[in-house]
């Protein structure tokens, strides 16, 4: 499904990625782990297409096209879903007017018929119970006064909505008590299919505890220095990134 | 400032048609005498302002006062003709009154659904029969001294419209103005609306500039005189859509007396050059006015806003908010003054203006004033230009909305914030399809 070759990408004349490698199948749940400052953020924006940031090289093949090539609304039409860390306020602007425009231009780029209204109002209601988001946050404009919690709640329900093949999810965890932390997970669990697969970036193991990955990668410095299935998280919990550093040193 | 043809400036050749017209414009009344005449002198002393004059230096007014313009002494049957409201702006039961070149078009109005307790009528025959209500306001509020647009309509103006708010009365059906020109040759069209709302009365104004392309060079000058008397209500919804080969001045002068309130919205679509000259008086202790604006000049157009509040007694609250969208090169002006006079103790004063430019070619002009010379008072103001935020773009387009759809999706929403003010909903409707248009234009 997806396929990242040594990946470099840049900010501002900083070099960021520096050769990172991955490749995620259907049905797998990959988590991304690392310190701060190891490219994790830089990863997520330049899957989702964020301008600020340049690649200088290497490739990244989305379903055998080349998402480098596409704009950010293409590579959402293309099923590429990235829940942010710090979304936005878009004030004036109703969450249901939001996802029924993103969805009618999903839509159409696949050649299908708009969704009727009231096929649309039924999904609505269905994800809302899903992750457990109140009507009455849905009637509101997009993050305008949420809490940080109704914030990724928001990003889940979204997720739920435009259905997604690739999502990634951006430190979904940071500023969470544990039980959005809970909700939120759950809706992601709830979510997976055979057919999509997450990239879940966090910093911290306890996102972990609810989403169980398949794969956990240790970034560090811009690339993937040592990966393993979910006990490597653990490990990482126990010993802390400075075991990671170190064990590079010695090699 | 003069624009000379062949020798005659526009000025003279205004100034020897009132010489030739006096008789006319004494409206069969003497008592107009004095008042043509000062305000024929205003306009001789004053001229037309220039790119030094203050208030207009933003504006390129001598490109738009050609010598060809003439103002018209009269409606003709056929100028009459082919007269139509903008259907989708017109409320449910709305009386519809009918203005063309300056003139009051009984032919084109309609008034089955008037109420008891208000009075629509032409100005001029209001004058004619000598109603003291209006000579009582006309000229006391627009002074001709104050302005030269003031004056030289004070001076040539023909008719326009006479509204009477009785005491107590809350007028149910909104009072729709459409004012069109239908030009045989280049017009300088001169209307004066008066309105007058008695205490405690309660009325609603819709007046929407509706300009046709018909390829002639016009100006229209518009003074508007309102007294909103104790206890009254008001609210005067401007929809400006004036063709793009004219300009149009519309200067409004409001009066709000004790425990009353003045409501004003104006939406600025279209048009070659519009300046809005909007003054508010607060009179009285104890009243308030609103003030709420959008305007979005597209490539080759001018939309002003010039904007006073002014507070003389204690205990008033104004509050006011202007949003402007420029597009291709448009030229945008916001200008808000608010004065607090010394006696203006316990005023509340807020006043807002933002601006989106859409692309490098426009250009704002923003000038927020508050004069105080009071000690015991809240006033706040703020102004901002700046383009459409990048980080609310990149969200709408990672969940897959095209760059026209996230614009458009960002600037309703920005629209909305005045458009919500206006409490009737087709009205309002129409009028967010109609920025929706411009914006996906």
């Amino acid at each position: 499904m997806l396929k990242i070759n040594n990946l470099h990408a840049r900010v501002e004349e900083k070099e960021i990625l520096k050769g990172f490698s991955l490749e995620v199948k259907p049905g797998e749940v990959h988590a991304i782990m690392g310190p701060n400052g190891s490219g994790k953020s830089t990863l997520a924006s330049v899957l989702a297409g964020r301008e600020d940031y340049e690649v200088t090289e290497g490739e990244i093949i989305f379903e055998g096209k080349d998402l480098l090539e596409l704009s950010p609304e293409d590579r959402a039409r293309e099923g590429i879903f990235l829940a942010f860390q710090y979304p936005v306020e878009i004030p004036g602007v109703s969450i249901t007017n939001f996802l029924k425009t993103a969805i009618a231009e999903q839509r159409e780029y696949k050649g299908l018929p708009p969704m009727e209204a009231r096929e649309f109002l039924q999904m609505m209601k269905e994800k809302k119970e899903l992750v457990e988001i109140s009507t009455n946050l849905t009637n509101r404009s997009v993050n305008e006064g949420f809490s940080g919690g109704e914030k990724k709640r928001n990003e889940i329900f979204q997720m739920a909505m435009l259905n997604p093949k690739l999502s990634i999810l951006d430190e979904t965890d940071s500023g969470l008590d544990i039980d959005a932390l809970r909700v939120v997970a759950n809706g992601v669990n709830k979510l997976k299919t055979p057919e999509n697969a997450s990239i879940v970036i966090t910093h911290y193991q306890r996102l972990l505890d609810y989403i169980v990955p398949d794969f956990v990668h240790v970034l560090y410095n811009g690339r993937i220095v040592k990966s393993g299935g979910k006990e490597l998280a653990l490990e990482l919990e126990e010993k802390g990134y400075d075991w990671i550093t170190k064990e590079l040193v010695n090699n | 400032m003069t624009s000379t043809i062949q020798g005659v400036s526009l000025k003279d050749k205004l100034l020897s048609e009132f010489e030739l017209q006096r008789s006319a414009l004494l409206l069969d009344n003497t008592l107009l005498d004095n008042f043509r005449n000062s305000s024929a002198k205003a306009f001789e002393t004053s001229g037309f302002p220039g790119r030094k004059h203050e208030e207009y230096r933003y504006l390129n007014l001598e490109k738009e006062l050609k010598e060809e313009l003439s103002a018209p002494f009269s409606l003709s049957e056929k100028e009459e003709e082919g007269f139509q409201f903008d259907e989708q702006l017109l409320t449910d039961s709305c009386i519809k009154v009918g203005l063309i070149n300056g003139f009051f078009s009984k032919k084109n109005s309609d008034f089955q659904n008037l109420p008891q307790g208000i009075t629509i009528k032409s100005l001029a025959d209001a004058i004619r029969e000598n109603d003291k209500h209006a000579l009582s306001v006309l000229g006391t509020l627009a002074k001709p001294s104050s302005d030269s647009f003031i004056a030289l309509n004070s001076a040539l103006f023909m008719d326009g419209l006479f509204i009477f708010v009785e005491k107590g009365k809350t007028i149910e059906p909104t009072i729709h103005i459409s004012q069109q020109l239908k030009p045989e040759q280049a017009l300088f069209a001169q209307a004066r609306i008066l309105l007058v709302c008695e205490e405690n009365s309660n009325v609603k104004i819709v007046h929407h500039i509706k300009g046709e392309d018909s390829g002639i060079h016009c100006f229209t000058n518009t003074v508007i005189e309102a007294e909103i008397e104790r206890g009254a209500k008001a609210e005067w919804i401007s929809i400006q859509e004036e063709s793009s080969n004219s300009a149009h001045i519309i200067t409004t002068q409001a009066q709000v007396f004790s425990q009353a309130e003045f409501k004003h919205i104006s939406i600025g679509l279209k048009g070659k050059l519009v300046r809005n000259n909007l003054n508010i008086v607060l009179e009285e202790p104890n009243c308030e006015s609103h003030l709420f604006g959008y305007y979005h000049p597209s490539q080759g157009e001018v939309i002003d806003n010039h904007t006073l509040v002014d507070h003389r007694k204690p205990n008033c609250n104004s509050n006011e908010l202007y949003k402007g969208v420029v597009d291709g090169n448009g030229t945008a002006v916001f200008n808000g003054k608010i004065y607090v006079q010394q006696d203006a103790q316990k005023t509340n004063a807020f006043q807002s203006n933002k601006n989106i430019l859409l692309s490098e070619g426009g250009t704002v002009n923003t000038k927020p004033q508050l004069e105080i010379y009071a000690d015991d008072v809240k006033c706040s103001h703020g102004s901002s230009t700046g383009v459409l935020d990048p980080e609310q773009m990149f969200y709408l387009r990672s969940r897959g909305l095209s760059i026209s759809k996230a614009k458009a999706l960002l600037l309703s929403a920005y629209a909305g914030e005045v458009l919500e003010e206006i409490s009737n909903n087709s009205l309002k409707e129409a009028l967010v399809n109609r920025i929706e248009k411009l914006i996906n234009a």
